[in-house]
């Protein structure tokens, strides 16, 4: 019993912190309440990238491809067939005639992503190190090139409109909950566990017969499924698909969340969505301008940008590891402990 | 005859803007072993600098944004990157990237983030009438840039002390510090020569496109990074040939493909980077790399 | 009772005519192996003589140049290290290799997940593994603050975990204490019986390996020569000289030196130095002395922490406790280069040539400290007066000579530094016997010229032969010092080299 409840322990801090934001916002303004799914929908990038990233150790800079494919393929399968017919004549018959509704959708855009990952992946976990990155990079590239270009199919350069907007806070929330159960448990699986072991020390892990690509790609797979469905989920939250939008901007604040939180841990995840989105979202209440007392500050437009860099360098600077260190959240009991057991371990 | 001489000056002149990029991101690599994700931003900085001044006379415009583009690496280096030197590569990359993001964000801050026209080498758009055919003397002039700073480089690289010791601490750092060679110095060292190869490219790059945008720096730093992983990590030569190929296949798909496939020369780029990787997943001109041994 | 039932029903690994070339070095040249479940094999020889390397390609860790691989009647040839593990090989590695963010039970669960376990199967036999070990109360400690000592343990409890039919150990004494070494060899002798394992034993401590093995397999320089049993092994006077280097007695020559130094005249002087990676201790005090003109050898086994000194000395790792006393200057703190620049360079064992540089640039590169290669211009006339062959080789890349020829590079870099001090780390280390007889004839010459040398070898017999004092380092303490002609007739020496009492050697 004690075991099984220091097991899931840290699932159900960070779920019940996702719960109290989204029952806090509730009582907020709907523009706070759209600031805070902005954050749940990163979240679920964040802890998808993670189920592959954190628990291989491989840097991937591909996973905003995914999020790509799961928007478009949730343009093709909700956009009315009307529109469908302008604005994307080169689609075929059997995508045109379609439309499904957004919850279906999202899992599409979900699947879709899984079997890209799957083909991408069966070539791309052999690399390793830094060739592994790149590799997935160039598979972002390839993505985005092919999206931002195939007119027909895509739209090209310019927006897909006419997606219902369906995704708020709580559809959002619920796919956040769902996300992090997931990367739990398949962290605490014996695939994950082989996986981690293989970010540990990967000769010793291969000698244990662990088969590390393999390993890889599973993992691969399942968090292309998170952050497709992520890209679902975004597209019916703007009601607007644009190929612009899935790229570096997107890739560098997902990834420093993930490096800023922790890399090792689901906790470093979430809590580095947390900080950044929190002090992103402080520094454009300060952008915007304000007034302290008679004192007028007026507006600073990209202090918001430049800001958030400053932060997260001087957050890497102090805290190279990320600010948990890589660990889960201790639960209480054994909380004093590790801390105290830490502290001496790394002096 | 001439559209085939058209070609070959392109693909000459795209290779070698690359394998500059590749060679400033190479440099840093082999001895931090960081990727600078803001080496784009030097480039996009030196471009601003020659566009501020350019009321200067030329010289002093060229040495002074020179100046500007080294003390800006040197800065990097020293407040970003010198705290972070037993940090893991993840961790600086994202640093590099935070710097990139600064960078890039301070500018459009300051000047705005509309494109604005580059006009520091407007003298190079005439044309020069070679052998029959009209030479555009922009191209002529930065081919011959290109070549002169290659050579310059690998001259330097080959032939003086400091070039020696930096090439043998790009290969092994530690080594390297026990027969003396001074780390700061020489990562300082990488640092300038990468901002000089940086200088160039933004000339060349602004000169060539017309205008120059807080954004400019980023395709050429990610193909020039391409480039590094496909010529060989670790390895300087390795990092000026993957940039050259990179940039060679650039036009020579350009020319290559069909016109409706044009848009998708990006993707056919990246895909034949994906199989150089899978084949030769140590680069074309692999070192031999220090594989662990068990 | 076995605590444990093999899951894979082999019965023999065989490996046949296995060779190994790295960089047209042969590593191994045409070795059988063959290991029955149930025996204790052991593989001993001298650093360098390719037993890793032979385990490495029984494990999947390293291709055969040529040469097969064969369980019971299966070719495994070219399978790949998990696949070969999951068959039935377990192995441990001489830097132990835990997963250092994982607890003990986790390091140990995952021998067995990997090798298909459920999870919660893998913690009932992680547990049983630990409490057949006797180190259940390690199971919840981090991996990464463990004692040497206990990693030991766990990277067996590991490897056991998987249910091998044959486990390989690649010197898993190397680093105990006598105690453990204890416990370890009656450990090591109860898995045949007790888990049905065949095991496979790489050990320098020859005494254990006399003990507990049914056969005995001698490498030297990449071949076997000879096989047998421990009896017929001990016999052998090939296996005591590979073994040793050489026969102490015989090779004792003129090249020492009977003068001893005034102690005013200590160039350097490392007074109680304490250095750990971490909470592990690889010096636990020690305290060496190298005075003006002299050469000094500290020897001693694997993991005894010799490189560690050198490397302290190097300024490449920063000792937490204790004092490096150069020509009255403390070193602690200083970075490598500034070291290397006040007189001291040291030629890192595995030489560590830049192998894309020219033989003529790896010199420049070591002129660095001394100011640049003009100013060396006469040293390095005489450099290459000492190794004729680096001037033949001028300019071609470093990474294309052979073994000696990069040992001599190396050497001769460091000598351009113009060191008053030199560190030689390991400088026979996979050398031909020709080749250790030269270079060690121009490490004398050169003490007689006046430079003060410090040498660590494991080849005790060669270091001895020429130095004038010798430490013996062992489990990081320094356990026996003197005149080497002293040691090299004093009874207690293979016992402080070895690192047995005579009482408790045959359990």
């Amino acid at each position: 019993m004690r075991r099984l409840v220091a097991t899931i322990w840290p699932l159900a801090v960070l779920m019940l912190v996702i719960c109290v934001i989204v029952a806090a916002a509730a009582a907020m303004a709907p523009s706070t309440q759209r600031v805070v799914t902005d954050g749940l929908l990163k979240l679920i990038v964040v802890v998808g990238a993670y189920i592959f990233i954190g628990n291989s150790g491989v840097l991937s800079f591909g996973h905003i491809g995914f999020m790509a494919i799961g928007a478009y393929t949730s343009a093709w399968l909700t956009i009315p067939p009307m529109t469908k017919k302008v604005l994307l004549p080169g689609l075929p018959d059997f995508l045109m005639q379609l439309h499904w509704g957004t919850v279906p959708a999202t899992i599409a855009g979900g699947v879709a992503a899984m079997v890209v990952a799957l083909v991408a992946g069966l070539p791309l976990m052999r690399l390793s190190g830094i060739a592994a990155s790149i590799g997935t990079f160039a598979m972002l590239a390839i993505i985005q090139a092919t999206f931002s270009n195939w007119t027909s199919m895509t739209g090209g350069q310019g927006s897909l409109f006419g997606l219902p907007a369906s995704t708020d806070m709580y559809v959002a929330g619920a796919w956040g909950l769902v996300t992090l159960a997931v990367a739990y448990a398949y962290q605490c699986s014996r695939f994950g566990f082989r996986l981690r072991s293989s970010r540990e020390e990967e000769v010793a892990s291969r000698a244990s017969g662990v088969d590390v690509p393999r390993e890889r790609l599973v993992a691969f797979v399942i968090s292309a499924f998170f952050v497709g469905v992520a890209g679902s989920l975004h597209a019916h939250f703007l009601g607007v698909v644009t190929a612009n939008q899935y790229f570096l901007a997107l890739t560098f604040i997902t990834l420093a969340m993930l490096v800023i939180g922790g890399i090792n841990s689901l906790s470093g995840a979430v809590t580095g969505v947390l900080v950044v989105s929190v002090l992103a979202e402080l520094l454009r209440r300060v952008e915007g301008g304000f007034t302290v007392a008679s004192w007028e500050v007026s507006a600073l437009p990209g202090l918001r940008e430049v800001g958030l860099a400053l932060a997260m360098l001087l957050i890497l600077v102090w805290r190279p590891r990320g600010l948990t260190d890589g660990r889960e959240i201790g639960w209480p009991g054994a909380l004093y402990g590790k801390f105290a057991s830490k502290r001496k371990s790394r002096p | 005859m001439s559209i085939f001489a058209q070609h070959l000056i392109d693909a000459i002149s795209v290779g070698g803007l690359f394998a500059m990029m590749a060679l400033g991101i190479g440099l840093i690599f082999g001895i931090m072993r960081l990727i600078n994700f803001a080496h784009g931003e030097l480039v996009m900085i030196g471009a601003y600098a020659m566009w501020l001044m350019v009321a200067l006379p030329t010289p002093l415009v060229i040495v002074l944004s020179i100046a500007v583009v080294i003390v800006l690496a040197l800065g990097m280096e020293r407040v970003a990157f010198r705290p972070l030197r037993q940090a893991s590569p993840s961790t600086l990359l994202v640093a590099s990237f935070a710097v990139s993001y600064f960078l890039q964000n301070l500018v459009q801050m300051t000047l705005g983030s509309r494109p604005k026209p580059f006009t520091f080498a407007d003298q190079l758009t005439q044309s020069l009438p070679i052998g029959g055919f009209h030479l555009p003397l922009l191209q002529v002039v930065s081919m011959g840039l290109t070549i002169a700073v290659l050579v310059g480089i690998v001259l330097f690289l080959k032939r003086t002390t400091y070039g020696v010791l930096m090439r043998a601490a790009a290969q092994d750092f530690r080594m390297a510090r026990l027969c003396g060679v001074r780390a700061n110095t020489v990562i300082a060292l990488s640092f300038a020569a990468s901002a000089v190869l940086a200088w160039v490219v933004s000339l060349i790059y602004a000169a060539q496109t017309g205008q120059i945008s807080p954004t400019m720096g980023l395709r050429p730093a990610l193909i020039g990074f391409v480039a590094t992983v496909v010529g060989g990590l670790g390895s300087l030569p390795g990092a000026a040939a993957g940039g050259f190929v990179v940039g060679v296949l650039t036009v020579v798909l350009q020319i290559v493909l069909p016109p409706e496939l044009r848009d998708f020369r990006d993707a056919f780029l990246f895909a034949l980077v994906l199989l150089v990787l899978l084949l030769r997943p140590r680069g074309l001109l692999a070192v031999k790399a220090e594989v662990e041994r068990v | 009772m076995p605590i444990l039932a093999a899951a894979a029903t082999t019965e023999h690994v065989h490996a046949r005519g296995v060779s190994v070339k790295f960089d047209g070095l042969a590593a191994l040249t045409d070795v059988d192996l063959s290991l029955r479940r149930g025996e204790v094999l052991g593989l001993i020889g001298p650093n360098g003589a390719g037993k890793t390397t032979l385990v490495n390609v029984l494990t999947g860790f390293q291709a055969p140049t040529t040469g097969q691989l064969w369980l019971d009647d299966g070719d495994v040839t070219g399978w790949p290290a998990h696949a070969l593990a999951r068959a039935g090989l377990g192995r441990t590695f001489q830097s132990v290799r835990l997963f250092p963010g994982m607890t003990v039970a986790e390091n140990v669960e995952l021998g067995a997940v990997g090798t298909g376990c459920t999870r919660g199967a893998a913690r009932r036999r992680a547990h049983d593994i630990l409490q057949w070990l006797g180190v259940t109360a390690l199971a919840e400690t981090e991996a990464a603050t463990l004692p040497f000592g206990d990693e030991r343990w766990v990277g067996l409890a590991r490897a056991l975990a998987g249910e091998p039919a044959f486990v390989f150990l690649d010197e898993p004494a190397a680093g105990l204490n006598e105690l453990e070494v204890d416990r370890l060899l009656q450990i090591i002798a109860r898995i045949p019986s007790e888990l049905g394992c065949g095991v496979l034993l790489i050990e320098h401590n020859i005494e254990l390996v006399m003990s507990l093995c049914d056969r005995i397999q001698v490498l030297e320089h990449g071949r076997t020569i000879a096989m047998g049993t421990p009896e017929e092994a001990s016999t052998n006077p090939e296996v005591r000289r590979a073994y040793l280097g050489a026969d102490l007695d015989e090779t004792v020559t003129s090249r020492q030196r009977t003068t001893t130094f005034a102690a005013d005249d200590t160039v350097l002087r490392v007074a109680d130095l304490v250095v750990g990676y971490g909470p592990v201790q690889a010096l636990r005090g020690i305290s060496v002395e190298v005075g003006d003109g002299e050469l000094v050898s500290v020897i001693g086994p694997n993991g005894a922490g010799k490189s560690t000194l050198m490397n302290a000395v190097a300024g490449l790792v920063t000792p937490s406790e204790g004092a490096i006393d150069y020509r009255g200057a403390d070193l602690i703190g200083r970075p490598p280069e500034r070291i290397a620049r006040e007189g001291i360079a040291l030629v890192p064992e595995g030489r560590h040539v830049f192998a894309a540089l020219t033989v003529e640039e790896n010199l420049i590169t070591g002129a660095t400290a001394s100011g640049g290669p003009k100013a060396v211009a006469a040293e390095l006339d005489a450099v290459l007066q000492l190794f004729p062959i680096l001037r033949e080789r001028y300019r071609q890349p470093g990474g294309k000579l052979s073994g000696g020829e990069q040992q001599q590079l190396a050497i001769a870099r460091a000598l351009l530094a113009r060191p008053k001090l030199l560190l030689l780390d390991e400088p026979s280390l996979g050398l031909a016997p020709l080749v250790i007889d030269q270079l060690f004839g121009v490490l004398a010459k050169m003490r007689d010229d006046g430079m003060s040398i410090l040498l660590v070898e494991q080849n005790a017999a060669r270091a001895m032969s020429i130095s004038d004092r010798t430490y013996v380092l062992r489990n990081g303490r320094i356990v026996m010092a003197g005149r080497s002609q002293d040691l090299v007739g004093d009874a207690r020496f293979d016992d402080a080299y070895f690192g047995f009492a005579p009482e408790r050697a045959r359990p």
